[in-house]
């Protein structure tokens, strides 16, 4: 089996190798030969891909141990769920996993485009097949997932912390988005080589970016949902260099997301377009070598195995390639209209990109610090997260503002007039509240105006669901259900974004509120039938107990939550002794306060009671505990449902879409006529 | 150059040297609660960095950790090339113990070395199990 996976794998790097030559040859001479047979190859490299990882699953549902990447991720007694999970739970593994959605994406996309846009797709072809010869490169010399080892009898199992639900999940998302903005990419790389350099390429790669923004954002979220959860410090976010390896790709993937906009509707922008797609794109691919080279020395370090410098070639191929392309193409991407006014759409958009490419620089220059840092003054200095907030927050809070101004401001040049109109509302609305939190006693700078921005943009949106509803139920005589229904099923892309930049609304309240008036506290020397309190909770230690288990040995605490005299439940933790493995797990609490009793107690609606144990003697149960109390933080996680279901209604076709491509295609023709 | 493009110029430069110089002011306050380099026990050793707020790492000591039940601090040797630096560390008004913090593993401290000799820690870090793993023997700890 070993030795047949091994060679699926070289196989399907070596139809990769074809597909890339042939579809290049075939673009580059216009030879329909040469690009179908660079089709066909990428079809088979996506069978030989799959093969390749089916063959990986298999030896680890049928607890092969005598392959060392079965070894190390997988026993016999792990559940299944996880046993699956460890197909992308190690280094060669996740890579294989990686290379094999690419190699699914390319042929979706090329079955999918086979009688379409026949000038653009070779290189598009091209451009996806030499990624996965790369990474075919890398597992077949550096990380080769089939190495044999010795026979063991049983494996060392996936480490226990990363046996959670969210974390076999997030992977897979993230890799979804990484992959995904391949393709973007690659439309862009051969709109400049085809000098296309219209808005075809951005209107056919609409769905794949969105697709693609959106699983990134999915797994950085789950990612962060699973420290809350899992890691105990009662947080979701340190600016960990793994953390801000994602998240870069996500922020200039948003300015992407946006700024197409812009070209469809007004043919400007169109540098800044293919720029932040080449970094965005760029970025991914440096978020994945970041966290594989050990390169950066954190709580998440990985070791080192000579990826480093494959990736930096690619990379570099990647980034400085399309730059150059750019460079050379300039002439093709002038635009077609100019910036009239400040106060504008086009500048709202554009200020948009500023302020995200902004704070990734910002946070990419802190992220590799401690290389420069080291190379300088021989101290690796690591920035933590006081400073990311301090440079960050700022600029945070313009873009949330913008987030409802950008849809109010008119295009071209927004007239007093339209500004009065728009904006009053919205604008009264959020001085009302932020003056009523203000006199509630909310006097923290940036909570406060964080808040502040969110009432703005929730204000905002309302009012253009409002006017567009309204309009509909004048002129359509509809009622104002069939009016709200109709009116996002015709624009599903903006009503759809809407309801996205909602959930990023409660996301930033939910923030907001968990950072800024977090409250914590320790206790030690607890017995049980002692009672602790933090702001206006009791908790009550109840009991011990050890039990041995079969995977495990437990030592549970039970607990018992209530405010003001009224019991809301259990809240239960233990310590977790795994067999065969080093270190204990710790399984914290966590009570989502939902039910409010009191007026007084509306504002507590999605805050988190977090218990952490510290330390227990299981005889006499004296313990010690952490408690925190998270404002809000429930908002958070609400944010990233809304954004869900904003995205699936984005994604969705609109009419109008055929007729716009067909008017663009039109446009390009006689543009490269 | 139009006057518009020199406006446009203008005012992209001035965005720049404003983030510049707005990112220097910020990050030139660093302390080693916001910023630190971490430096091996040896080197923490050889430089007797006494009162200095430090992030140092090494490996602790097999059977040192000391942690009394009910108890929310811990303390523990770290070891490093012979060196030996005892340390105490308290969860309350800091992260807790990680679940990693186990005989032999790697960790890093940040804190101060206090008038008696014990390194004062304010952060307690020890090695994420990591995924991707190189070449490790992991016999060694079964």
């Amino acid at each position: 089996m070993v030795g047949f996976g091994t060679t699926c794998l070289l196989l399907a790097t070596l139809a990769a190798v074809w597909a890339a030559v042939s579809s290049f040859l075939g673009g580059a001479v216009r030879s329909t030969g040469f690009a179908i047979s660079g089709r066909r190859a990428v079809y088979a490299a996506g069978l030989l891909f799959t093969i390749a990882i089916g063959t990986l699953e298999y030896l680890i549902l049928t607890n092969d141990f005598s392959v060392e990447y079965v070894f190390q991720n997988s026993h016999i007694t792990q559940p299944l769920f996880f046993k699956i999970g460890a197909l992308w739970g190690g280094q060669a593994g996740s890579l294989l996993f990686w290379a094999w959605i690419l190699s699914i994406y390319a042929v979706v996309l090329v079955f999918w485009n086979r009688h379409r846009h026949k000038e653009l797709m070779p290189f598009v072809t091209g451009v996806l097949m030499t990624t996965l010869v790369f990474f075919g490169i890398v597992l077949s010399i550096v990380t080769p997932p089939f190495r044999p080892g010795i026979a063991h009898a049983d494996g060392m199992g996936m480490n226990p912390l990363l046996q959670n639900y969210w974390m076999v999940i997030h992977p897979p998302c993230l890799y979804l988005g990484y992959v995904g903005f391949a393709v973007p990419f690659a439309f862009g790389v051969a709109a400049m080589i085809t000098r296309r350099t219209g808005e075809v390429w951005i209107r056919t790669t609409r769905r794949w970016t969105i697709f693609a923004w959106f699983f990134l954002g999915i797994g950085i979220l789950l990612g962060a949902y699973w420290a809350y959860i899992e890691l105990g410090w009662g947080g979701y976010w340190a600016w960990d260099p793994v953390e801000t390896a994602s998240f870069m790709p996500w922020l200039v993937g948003t300015a992407f997301l946006h700024s197409v906009l812009v070209q469809e509707q007004k043919r400007m922008l169109k540098v800044w377009n293919l720029v932040l797609v080449i970094l965005t794109y760029s970025l991914a691919i440096f978020g994945t070598f970041l966290t594989r080279s050990g390169i950066l020395q954190s709580v998440h370090a990985f070791a080192g195995t000579g990826l480093g410098p494959y990736f930096a070639v690619y990379l570099g191929i990647a980034l400085f390639g399309s730059l150059g392309l750019l460079i050379w193409r300039l002439p093709d991407l002038r635009s077609e209209h100019r910036l009239d006014s400040l106060l504008s759409r086009e500048s709202a958009f554009l200020l948009n990109n500023l302020l995200l490419v902004g704070i990734t620089g910002a946070v990419f220059f802190l992220t590799v610090f401690p290389i420069p840092s080291e190379l300088w003054t021989g101290k690796g200095i690591t920035m933590g997260p006081p400073i990311y907030n301090r440079v960050t927050l700022p600029w945070f809070l313009a873009l949330i503002f913008l987030t409802g101004i950008g849809p109010l401001v008119a295009w071209r040049k927004a007239s007093p007039g339209s500004l009065r109109r728009m904006f009053l509302a919205p604008t009264v609305a959020t001085a009302a509240v932020t003056l009523a939190l203000f006199a509630a006693g909310a006097r923290e700078f940036y909570a406060l105006a964080f808040y502040a921005s969110a009432v703005f943009v929730f204000g905002s949106i309302v009012s253009e669901f409002a006017r567009g509803a309204a309009a509909r139920m004048r002129t359509k005589g509809e009622g104002p259900a069939a009016a709200f229904g109709r009116l996002v099923w015709r624009s599903k892309r903006r009503y759809g974004g809407y309801v996205v930049h909602l959930g990023v609304v409660f996301a930033v309240i939910g923030i907001a509120g968990s950072s800024a008036y977090k409250k914590d506290a320790t206790f030690e020397d607890i017995r049980p039938g002692a009672v602790m309190t933090l702001d206006g909770y009791t908790l009550k230690y109840e009991r011990i107990e050890t039990v041995e288990g079969t995977a495990y040995a437990r030592v549970t605490q039970y607990l018992r939550l209530s405010r003001a005299g009224r019991d809301l439940g259990p809240m239960v933790v233990e310590k977790r002794i795994y067999k065969d493995v080093k270190n204990p797990t710790t399984e914290v609490a966590i009570f989502p306060f939902l039910r409010p009793a009191s007026l007084a107690e509306v504002r507590r609606i999605g805050e988190d009671v977090y218990l952490t144990p510290i330390s227990m003697d299981p005889e006499s149960g004296i313990a010690s505990f952490t408690v925190h109390v998270l404002p809000f933080v429930n908002w958070l996680w609400l944010g990233g449902l809304v954004v869900i279901l904003g995205t699936g209604i984005a994604i969705l076709p609109d009419r109008s879409e055929k007729r716009l491509m067909a008017a663009s295609r039109a446009v390009e023709e006689r543009a490269v006529a | 150059m139009s006057g518009r493009q020199i406006k446009f110029l203008i005012s992209g430069a001035l965005i720049i040297v404003a983030l510049v110089a707005w990112f220097a002011f910020v990050t030139g306050g660093a302390s080693t609660a916001s910023a630190a380099y971490d430096i091996s026990l040896k080197e923490f050793r050889a430089k007797h960095d006494h009162g200095d707020d430090v992030r140092v790492r090494g490996k602790v000591e097999e059977g040192s950790i000391v942690q009394r039940a009910g108890s929310a601090e811990v303390t523990f040797s770290l070891i490093d090339a012979g060196e030996t630096l005892p340390v105490r560390y308290s969860t309350r008004d800091h992260g807790p113990i990680p679940d990693t913090f186990v005989d032999g593993a790697n960790a890093i401290v940040t804190g101060s070395l206090d008038d008696s000799g014990v390194f004062q820690a304010h952060t307690l870090q020890a090695k994420c199990p990591s995924k991707y793993e190189g070449a490790q023997d992991k016999a060694a700890s079964r």
